[in-house]
């Protein structure tokens, strides 16, 4: 990237060219710094991963909502989707899990609130 | 961003699946549409088919010792550097040498490798080591680091709720200062109180933001997970005039949130707008009061619904001396004025909760959300939808600071939506001696 120096001035000069295009080209006297990193470390987090489900015939899934951007409306279709083609997929309906949207004790709760209801996947409705 | 989030959290290959265009916008018939012929599929296919790709492998990580040299060259080839690396703000920055960080860190007790708290949505760990050198970049003297201690202390506060910065909103973080290091630190309280010009109220302010940049991950693109739609820029640190607020005889803004008036304060809010310019004159504290009402209410709008969801709204008045000082003389304090905007300041129910459903909740009505009973009989007295709702529950949640030009009936009001930062104050704790 250009900056406004080198727009103004040309190309960044390489070393190696004339002692005559330096002093036109660089900044006389230009001190140098020696710069750390300004991020900090973060800790290592563990990869998960889930199987897939071998199809949806006679599975149950959650549904789990942050009750913004139609989410519902997803879930209808959803329903309505796979319900008509006779899987004999169960859903568990977002209400049973409550909103998700900086409700920080829903989340902390979910993973349990999940494995009470004995759900085989989970889909998820976010936007922000 | 959701891979990025996914990331931060562990997820190696998320199963997404992404609504092609954007939701809000779309009409029923169009939406349902893109629901069956796209989502759909892609939901199915998450659930049962997903590939899940090689591990994620850690990309461009900072050197595990802090003190490490990253990169050498002149004043250009580092500005250069950290806008290729995402880590400037987009201006110049200050560079990071050890010997001004160690400057910076002469000047708290705290020793820099503690750890103050982890900052969402990259998981970094805010570090005192972190805060002095983004103290640097931000231009800050080394004599601002107790407060960047303290700021930093109120972003990692639960209370604060960080995480919710990560938002299409665009919010923006708001540092009060108040108590005797205003004067100490040359801050600007008066005249272009909130105007880019004192360097200790510029580049505190600046700092804020570099920190949500390269410790939090809030970066616009190139970068990826700041998500904010349109976004706001860095406000500039607020001070509040303690001559005039004591001059009043009302107690100062820290005195407000629980600490005493020898103390000096940070506080951090979010503001997601702020009022026209809210000029006041009259024969009566009520000629004032219902101007404040007026323009501070349409400036909070069909947010107010958000009060509902949090329990709280926290709108933040910067009020001219001249003006208190005429509130005063018609006997009312910071508590007769809170009140009297509590009580005056109403919305009708149908602008806020449709503005919910605007905003995204698309099911938001008073009735489903409101479960206090006393709640209720407020916001659900009827069904009517022209039926008039508070905007503030309660008095104190409204905050008031003195400051501005002395000579002019000018203040301002500065709007949160509760959904991040709630206001919240530590103590600026200096180093002894």
């Amino acid at each position: 990237m250009k900056s406004a120096t080198s727009l103004r001035h040309g190309p960044l000069t390489p070393k190696g060219w004339s002692a005559m295009g330096n002093a036109l080209n660089s900044p006389v006297n230009e001190p140098s710094f020696d710069v750390v990193h300004p991020v900090s470390r973060r800790p290592v987090v563990a990869k998960t991963s889930n199987a897939d489900l071998p199809g949806l015939t006679g599975k149950k899934i959650a549904l789990v909502w942050d009750y913004l951007f139609r989410g519902d409306d997803v879930f209808r279709l959803v329903k309505e989707r796979f319900q008509a083609e006779g899987s004999g997929v169960e859903f568990v309906d977002h209400e049973v899990f409550g909103d998700i949207h900086g409700h920080e004790e829903l989340l902390d709760q979910l993973p349990s609130r999940l494995e009470e209801t004995g759900v085989d996947g989970t889909i998820v409705a976010t936007g922000a | 961003m959701a891979r990025a989030l996914a990331e931060v959290f562990g997820v190696a290959d998320p199963r997404l699946a992404i609504y092609p265009g954007a939701v809000q916008t779309d009409t029923q018939d169009i939406f349902e549409r893109k629901v069956s012929e796209s989502l759909l599929t892609q939901i199915e296919r998450g659930l049962t088919s997903h590939t899940v790709s090689a591990t994620l492998e850690a990309e461009d990580e900072p050197p595990d010792d802090p003190r490490e040299i990253v990169f050498t060259g002149d004043y250009d080839q580092v500005q250069d550097h950290f806008i290729e690396q995402g880590w400037s703000d987009g201006l110049p920055v200050a560079p990071p040498t050890i010997g001004r960080v160690q400057e910076f860190l002469g000047n708290t007790e705290v020793a820099p490798s503690t750890v103050l708290g982890v900052l969402e949505p990259e998981g970094r760990e805010l570090t005192v080591w972190s805060i002095a050198v983004n103290g640097v970049m931000a231009g800050c003297r080394p004599e601002y680091m107790p407060l960047l201690v303290a700021i930093g202390e109120c972003l990692v506060d639960e209370r604060f709720r960080q995480e919710d910065l990560v938002s299409t909103h665009g919010f923006e973080p708001l540092v009060v200062v108040s108590g005797p290091v205003v004067h100490r630190l040359d801050f600007n309280d008066v005249s272009g109180a909130m105007r880019v010009g004192r360097r200790a109220n510029s580049s505190i302010g600046r700092f804020v933001r570099l920190l949500l940049r390269n410790i939090a991950g809030l970066r616009i693109p190139p970068g990826v997970v700041d998500p904010g739609a349109i976004g706001a820029s860095f406000m500039v640190a607020m001070a509040e005039n303690d001559a005039a607020t004591r001059d009043l005889g009302w107690a100062p803004f820290r005195v407000d949130n629980g600490f005493s008036a020898a103390d000096s304060t940070v506080s951090l809010l979010v503001i997601s707008n702020h009022s026209p310019i809210i000029f006041t004159t009259g024969e009566t504290a009520e000629d004032y009061l219902r101007t404040f009402a007026r323009i501070l209410g349409n400036a909070i709008g069909p947010w107010a619904y958000t009060a509902t969801i949090h329990q709280g709204f926290n709108p933040l008045i910067l009020m001219s001396p001249t003006v208190a000082r005429a509130l005063q003389g018609f006997g009312y304090g910071k508590t007769e004025i809170r009140d009297w905007l509590a009580r005056n300041m109403w919305i009708e129910a149908g602008v806020t909760e449709g503005y919910a459903r605007q905003v995204g909740w698309t099911t938001f009505s008073f009735d489903s959300v409101v479960t206090d009973p006393d709640q209720r009989k407020t916001y659900v007295a009827s069904d009517d939808p022209t039926r008039l709702v508070p905007m503030i529950m309660n008095p104190d949640w409204i905050s008031i600071v003195i400051g501005g030009n002395p000579s002019r009936n000018q203040s301002r009001g500065y709007i949160g939506n509760l959904t991040a930062g709630p206001p919240v104050t530590k103590a600026i704790v200096l180093p002894r001696g």
